[in-house]
Formats: structure tokens, C-alpha cells, sequence
């Protein structure tokens, strides 16, 4: 925990209220991971604002309250924490002003803690902002924060992904051309992308290794634009939610 | 009956409405946004209203809520029928041209690309499309 000063020196929009050894530790300035840390705040019921309770109105000094700075936001870069400074905000007297500062230095240092719990463990991260990383560092958009985090999106993508329950093929499995194996790694990363093939009843299976399966399809754009499809089954429980796939192939035309 | 395609994706179409059984927030149809396509057939199970259509490469059976109507009138030869599933309480409900409503296994065909019945499916699209 550091040690934080209020009503440290301004720097630019910034009061810089401590410091630590040099890192390159995620930025809260990356937006996808503010708003990552912002949500998980707000789970834990820590509100991200602070008051600096500075240039009161009035004739000097703290006396009277009055008009103070709203201070948001928090950025750990390099070591420096800081807080950006957005806003003003009615103080009332000088002991309300040094309530709120206090109730906001409380909440400062949660979200120090946070911070630091969140980049030892990144297991508190959500899936979709994972997610959302992952599909940065596939596309080529990953931003540092995003790259110092692409370890545990590929690792979480995989633990959550349902494997081929192996029951056996009706089908082609092996792609002809480049689309067919973006499409079929596509629908076997995330089987949840497709989608039942309606008017279908489950599945009636001599074999009886599909009995009560789902029929699926997935839908991908080949050669030339024109539209394919991969065919799956997949088992849901009562909910809906999927809960094994199998028997995935290529339907020719 | 025609409808425009307004979302090709479940998360976006269903976004605050309970999503289709089986069905994801990433799940991805094979309809274009700001298509038009005319519908052959609808089907109704378990409050699960969607439209038969042909999106360009194959018949393909959607939610209606990827769509808006832009021309209700519907087919004057489309049948009707009503089925009840086994081994539950559910009533299927079905309607588009006679094959599609009373030939149990003409669906399953053209899902299997069965070139019979995608050549009937494709020749019903020509007359509705033609009304």
C-alpha cells in the first residue's frame, strides 16, 4: 500500500499522490482495462472518486467550505499513482470536506489493493473482458495491457471450450482450402457460435450415440463470398446451455 | 411475405429478451443485414417463431426477430399444420407450402442438401417470389 498523500503536487490534470519501484504493470489508461477494474469496483461496492478538498470559496484557507475538486479515476504507470481531477463539487463546511476526503482516501485505498490483487491474479478478470483481449491480440490491436494479459485469455478461452466428445464421424472432417480450416478452428474454439438447426427433433440415432442430441450448424464464408456451412451435434441440458458436441464436418453442396 | 434482415447475430437480436433454446449470444446466422428475403415457411415451438428463407446459398431456418416485415402478405399457397411432439407437452406449428408442412422428412433433406427436395424447396421460392 502506498503511501498516499492528499493535495499532492499537480501535474498537468493530475495531483501525483505516490509512488513505487518502476514496473510496466497494465494501465488504467488502456480503456478496456478501466472499465474492467471500474466493473469489479462496482461489484465490490467502491466507488472510484475521491475529494480533494482545495480552493474553497471564500476568504482563504479551509474555513467556510464551499468549492472543491472532484477528484476521479486512478492511474498506476511506472510506479506513479495519480488521480485525474474532473469536476467540482460543493464541499459544505471544512469538516465535510475532510469527511469526504477521508471516506475517498478509504476508497483509494481499496482500489490500490484491487489494482495489485488484479495483476497477481488475474483469475478475477471477467471472461468477457478476456474475451475482448483475446480478440485484440487476434486481430492485431493488442495494446500492452492487453498483451501483459494474453496468457490468461488464451488459458481461459481453453478451459471453457468443449471438446469433440469423440463418438464418431459421419462426415468430412479434413478442410480442402484455407477458409474451411479458419471456419472449422472458428466453430471448434467456440462451438457456442452455432446455432440448433430448427424444425430438426433431437436426434434419433441407431447407433444411439447421439439419442436426444441437437443438430447444428455454423455458418462460414468460403471462396468466392459464397456461404457454407460446418454441421455439429451438440447435447444442451435443460437450460439450454450446451454441454457436449461432437461429430463435426463440412457440408458439401 | 418478405422480411430485411436488421442483426445476424443472437446477441444483438435477442439482447434483452430470453435467447432461443440452444442458442448464444455468439451465435451466428447465415443472413446478411439489410437483405430482403422472401419467406416460405414459418414454424412456431415453444413461443420460438422463425422464418424459412433462402439466404443466398441455402435454406435456412431463422428466428423472426433478426427481421422486420417489409411486405405481409403471405403466400396464397401456404398450408398449415399443427403437430404434436412425442413425449411432451409441446404443439409444433408449421406454415409454408404443403411439403414443407406435411412431408415429414422433406426438412431433413434439404438440411442434408438432398438434391431432390432442394430443387422443389428452390421452385416454391421462384412462385412466391413471383406472387
Amino acid at each position: 500500500m502506498l503511501d498516499i498523500l492528499p493535495g499532492g503536487p499537480i501535474k498537468g490534470n493530475k495531483v501525483i499522490l505516490g509512488s513505487e519501484g518502476c514496473r510496466t504493470p497494465p494501465s488504467v489508461k488502456d480503456l478496456n482495462f478501466k472499465k474492467e477494474l471500474a466493473k469489479i469496483l462496482k461489484e465490490r461496492g467502491i466507488t472510484t472518486g475521491t475529494v480533494r478538498p482545495t480552493q474553497p470559496t471564500g476568504s482563504g484557507g479551509n474555513e467556510g467550505g464551499g468549492l472543491g475538486k472532484l477528484v476521479k479515476g486512478f492511474i498506476k504507470r511506472g510506479g506513479i499513482v495519480s488521480f485525474f481531477l474532473s469536476g467540482f463539487e460543493l464541499g459544505g463546511s471544512e469538516i465535510e470536506w475532510i469527511n469526504k476526503q477521508n471516506e475517498g482516501l478509504a476508497d483509494v485505498g481499496k482500489i490500490q489493493d484491487l489494482y495489485e490483487e488484479i495483476v497477481s491474479d488475474p483469475s478475477l478478470l471477467s471472461d468477457e473482458y478476456l474475451k475482448g483481449v483475446r480478440e485484440r491480440v487476434l486481430n492485431g490491436s493488442a495494446s500492452e495491457t492487453d498483451k501483459y494479459y494474453a496468457e490468461e485469455a488464451s488459458s481461459r478461452a481453453a478451459e471453457g471450450v468443449l471438446r469433440p466428445s469423440g463418438l464418431g464421424s459421419t462426415g468430412r472432417q479434413i478442410a480442402v482450402n484455407e477458409f474451411e480450416a479458419k471456419a472449422m478452428q472458428e466453430v471448434l474454439s467456440n462451438p457456442t457460435l452455432g446455432s440448433p438447426i430448427k424444425k430438426l427433433s433431437p436426434m434419433v440415432d441407431k447407433s444411439g450415440k447421439w439419442d436426444g442430441w441437437s443438430k447444428m450448424y455454423y455458418n462460414y464464408v468460403g471462396e468466392g463470398g459464397k456461404k457454407f456451412q460446418i454441421h455439429f451435434n451438440a447435447a444442451f441440458d435443460d437450460a439450454g446451455k450446451m454441454i457436449k458436441v461432437d461429430d463435426f464436418k463440412f457440408k458439401d453442396h | 411475405m418478405k422480411i430485411k434482415c436488421l442483426a445476424n447475430k443472437a446477441g444483438i437480436a435477442f439482447k434483452e429478451t430470453k435467447l432461443p433454446f440452444g442458442t448464444s449470444n455468439d451465435s451466428v446466422y447465415g443472413v446478411d443485414i439489410g437483405v430482403i428475403y422472401t419467406v416460405v415457411g414459418m414454424h412456431l415451438l415453444k413461443g420460438e417463431l422463425s422464418c424459412f428463407i433462402f439466404n443466398g446459398s441455402y435454406p435456412e431456418i431463422c428466428p423472426i426477430q433478426l427481421f422486420e416485415v417489409v411486405d405481409d402478405k403471405i403466400s396464397k399457397n401456404w398450408h398449415f399444420k399443427q403437430y404434436s411432439i412425442d413425449d411432451s407437452q409441446h404443439t409444433e406449428f408449421v406454415w409454408g407450402y404443403y411439403e414443407f408442412c406435411f412431408d415429414d422428412s422433406h426438412y431433413e433433406k434439404i438440411v442434408n442438401y438432398d438434391n431432390e427436395a432442394l430443387a422443389l424447396f428452390l421452385n416454391k421460392l421462384k412462385e412466391m417470389e413471383a406472387e
